[in-house]
């Protein structure tokens, strides 16, 4: 048992095994946080355009095919990439700084929006209670789902993806 | 003893070099291309990010 322990060891050099793993490891630790950030960024930013075409315009259909876009990717990433700052994957300082550096741009962009469909909402129902026609309901609708889809990301409880157990 | 170190160290090998890192770019790119477009490519890309990830967590 002992001979065949040595064998192995012998065969595979452990050291310069470790040493290759590593430094692919290192490798894409350096692409996927930026090509990550890059994602969430532009999500975000697709978010708040479809947003904002979906609360103006009239047709409303460009606007809500951007949103649920955005919103799948949001959840998505949210859904993979839950608990990596805790792993050991990504445990470096850059991408700290990065996830942070995401995490404020992508609430900025989402206190934007929240508080134009709120606003929205509030003049739509305003209006609503003065002069009671149809659009002002469609209105008052699509402000609601956009609430709903800034307010969804922001939930904590989601399920944790099991691909850091390795 | 022998086969399973080695279906082990194999096993490693199929996670670390290929499953996460490649499922991981996949997602992230297809992440990127499809969002402000919105082309199958890219849908589909994510669809096997997802699934190489969820076979590497399930399967290895």
């Amino acid at each position: 048992m002992n001979g065949k322990m040595s064998q192995i060891s012998d065969i595979f050099d452990m050291n310069q095994f470790e040493g290759i793993s590593s430094s692919v490891i290192n490798l894409f630790t350096e692409i996927i946080p930026i090509l990550y950030t890059i994602a969430i960024i532009l999500s975000n930013i697709s978010l708040i355009l479809g947003g904002l075409t979906f609360l103006f315009d009239e047709r409303e259909e460009n606007g809500k095919k951007m949103i649920f876009r955005a919103l799948t990717i949001i959840l998505v990433f949210i859904f993979v990439f839950n608990d990596v700052s805790t792993t050991s994957l990504f445990s470096s300082t850059e991408y700290e700084q990065l996830e942070s550096f995401t995490s404020f741009i992508s609430m900025y962009l989402v206190f934007i929006l929240a508080t134009l469909s709120l606003i929205f909402l509030i003049g739509n129902c305003g209006l609503y209670l003065i002069n009671q026609e149809r659009v002002y309901v469609k209105n008052i609708r699509k402000s609601i789902l956009c609430l709903l889809v800034v307010i969804l990301p922001l939930g904590n409880h989601f399920p944790k993806f099991p691909i850091w157990s390795v | 003893m022998f086969e399973t170190m080695i279906l082990q160290i194999i096993m490693e090998i199929i996670t670390i070099f290929i499953s996460i890192p490649f499922g991981l770019v996949t997602l992230t790119f297809g992440a990127i291309i499809y969002v402000p477009t919105g082309i199958k490519i890219g849908k589909y890309s994510i669809f096997y990010g997802l699934f190489v990830l969820t076979l590497n967590a399930y399967l290895i």
